[in-house]
């Protein structure tokens, strides 16, 4: 019964984005959540294993950010595998905590602009402005890039 | 084990089986199956009698008319249908229902009712949430139209099926035999809806132009895929109809049109294959292995000769018994096992008379069909719009829709007795 109830959602769901103009490709799959914790976070991801072949890889925590989609399940173990990697070392530093809490807020910054963006008839002195900040902030990224040192985890 | 011991088990197995089945506990082909196993490992039957027991005539049209109904679903052949004919209606909630009732009762003749309703339903609940009006009526009445419908042919319902199976019965025979006392149930009933709903289905008519700006033409996603479909539903159907001047079961026709679809449609079969109910495809196998042991056991012809001996061999009582029983029994159990029994009993009864009991099947049909209208769990077509308003927020309670549709089921028994008293016991 849970299936018939689940392909009627979703037939719902499919009538209503036609409706609107989408064209709708359904494609069966399996999803996959992944729980790692690393002492007190736990690294969460999600990916889809669908019958084209195609994974497609999401982290959810400790902030979101899209992968995207992998051919095989070897590429899609080795990000994850690499992106824990990464996350075991950051979490060993002070500044762990700083960083994730930057990184939200990025995330947050994004959808704050879209919706301004969408929502607003902004001036193009504005639009400028925010330019010169991404500016700023990219530079600050190279900036920092170039003064310190660059991890090498196959190293350690 | 002595013969008396082997009855009573076998009558333990199966009747605790059916209360599992109808208290809902566990699923009923998980149940099924422990009954089925049973009665092997207490060697009343088996293995061999177990799988000569199931009807596979009865497991390939199901078969067969799921892949057929999974392909073709998929071209949105069903949403098209049912936005043109709202589009049609012009908005208007009343005629929207009658338009969306009448494709429910056609489509239900050709198909299972369960399927019907799971493709007429979400594009109802998308043009009533467009209409801001409440779904029940129009989900009520899909139900009432689904089950109606389903009465009048050999592969509308399950029961049909399983009585087209095992009798000699064929397709043009239930629909010379049916659909007429069908039709005029269908506008009873509809005169009655009509009286309960039209005054109550209003809407404003900026609401309707929204129905209007639906374009029916975008529900359709894959043209070519549709004809092919469109094409082996017709040979399909032309095939049931000529099936016994042919010379070929019904499930063969249905196998037939299933294989040359999946052949011409270049679909994954994988996929589609996973489509089909497998589960109640299952629940039917192992259900025809318990029944198979009950009729080896004896217990079927013993229940045949006290049918006959109660009703002294009149077939007017007979007839009239089973459509009564079968109607209010479907009402509250699930008709699929009901009708698995009834069915060697039937045919028991037609050992030890001398009358023609053609009338009989026509009776069961009627009975274990339009039963399942009486209450929200007399059919899985019932369960599953009980469970779509639910999950949208508006739920009809067991009482309510009792309050409407029991005395519309009684009213068409009442009906189908009149009509299998002039046309066959006069």
């Amino acid at each position: 019964m849970k299936s018939k109830f689940r392909n009627l959602e979703k037939a719902i769901h499919q009538i209503k984005l036609q409706q609107m103009g989408a064209q709708v490709e359904v494609i069966k799959g399996i999803m996959h959540f992944v729980r790692v914790p690393i002492e007190d976070i736990t690294i969460k991801y999600v990916y889809h294993i669908n019958n084209k072949g195609d994974y497609f890889l999401q982290r959810r925590s400790p902030y979101p950010i899209n992968f995207g989609t992998y051919e095989s399940q070897e590429d899609l173990i080795n990000i994850i595998q690499r992106d824990i990697a990464q996350m075991k070392n950051a979490k060993k530093s002070k500044k762990f905590d700083k960083f994730i809490e930057i990184n939200k807020t990025l995330s947050q910054l994004a959808i704050n602009f879209e919706d301004l963006y969408l929502d607003y008839n902004i001036s193009g002195i504005q639009t400028q402005k925010f330019n010169e900040k991404i500016q700023e902030l990219n530079d600050l990224i190279s900036e920092t890039k170039n003064n310190s040192k660059k991890i090498h985890l196959e190293e350690k | 084990m002595s013969s008396n011991s082997q009855l009573y088990l076998a009558v333990g197995i199966f009747i605790l089986t059916y209360a599992i089945i109808v208290s809902e506990k566990i699923n009923r082909m998980t149940i099924a199956f422990f009954g089925a196993l049973l009665l092997v490992l207490f060697k009343i039957i088996n293995l061999e009698f177990a799988f000569h027991s199931i009807d596979f005539d009865t497991i390939s049209l199901l078969i067969g008319m799921m892949i057929i109904v999974n392909i073709t679903k998929r071209t949105g052949l069903f949403q098209y249908i049912a936005i043109k004919s709202a589009k049609l209606a012009k908005g208007d909630p009343w005629r929207i229902l009658i338009m969306l009732s009448i494709i429910t009762a056609v489509s239900s003749a050709l198909l299972d009712n369960v399927t019907t309703v799971l493709l007429i339903a979400p594009v109802t609940l998308v043009i009533t949430e467009a209409l801001q009006i409440n779904p029940i009526p129009f989900m009520v009445v899909q139900i009432l139209s689904a089950n109606i419908g389903g009465t009048a042919t050999l592969i509308g319902d399950p029961p049909n099926i399983m009585i087209g199976s095992e009798t000699n019965l064929g397709f043009m025979d239930f629909l010379s035999n049916l659909l007429p006392v069908v039709i005029v149930i269908y506008l009873v009933t509809f005169f009655f809806i009509k009286r309960m709903y039209k005054s109550k289905l209003h809407v404003k008519d900026d609401l309707k132009l929204k129905i209007m700006d639906m374009n029916e033409n975008l529900a359709l996603t894959d043209i070519p895929l549709l004809i092919k479909s469109l094409c082996i539903l017709f040979l399909t159907m032309l095939g049931f109809a000529l099936h016994q001047f042919i010379g070929l079961e019904t499930a063969t026709v249905a196998l037939a049109g299933a294989s040359i679809l999946l052949l011409i449609s270049k679909l994954d079969p994988e996929e589609i294959v996973h489509e089909i109910e497998w589960i109640t495809i299952f629940f039917f196998a192992f259900l025809f292995i318990l029944v198979g042991g009950l009729e080896k056991v004896g217990v079927i012809d013993f229940i045949a000769k006290g049918v006959v001996e109660m009703t002294n061999g009149n077939i007017l009582l007979t007839t009239i018994l089973i459509l009564w029983i079968s109607a209010i029994a479907s009402s509250f159990l699930d008709n699929i096992p009901f009708v698995a029994t009834m069915i060697p009993i039937i045919k028991g009864v037609g050992a030890l008379s001398t009358f023609n009991i053609t009338p009989l099947w026509w009776a069961l049909a009627l009975g274990a069909c339009l039963g399942g209208n009486g209450t929200l769990v007399g059919a899985s077509a019932n369960v599953v719009v009980a469970g779509i308003l639910e999950k949208h927020n508006h739920k009809i309670s067991f009482m309510e829709y009792m309050k409407i549709a029991f005395p519309l089921m009684i009213l068409s028994i009442i009906i189908a007795t009149i009509y299998l008293y002039v046309f066959y016991l006069r």
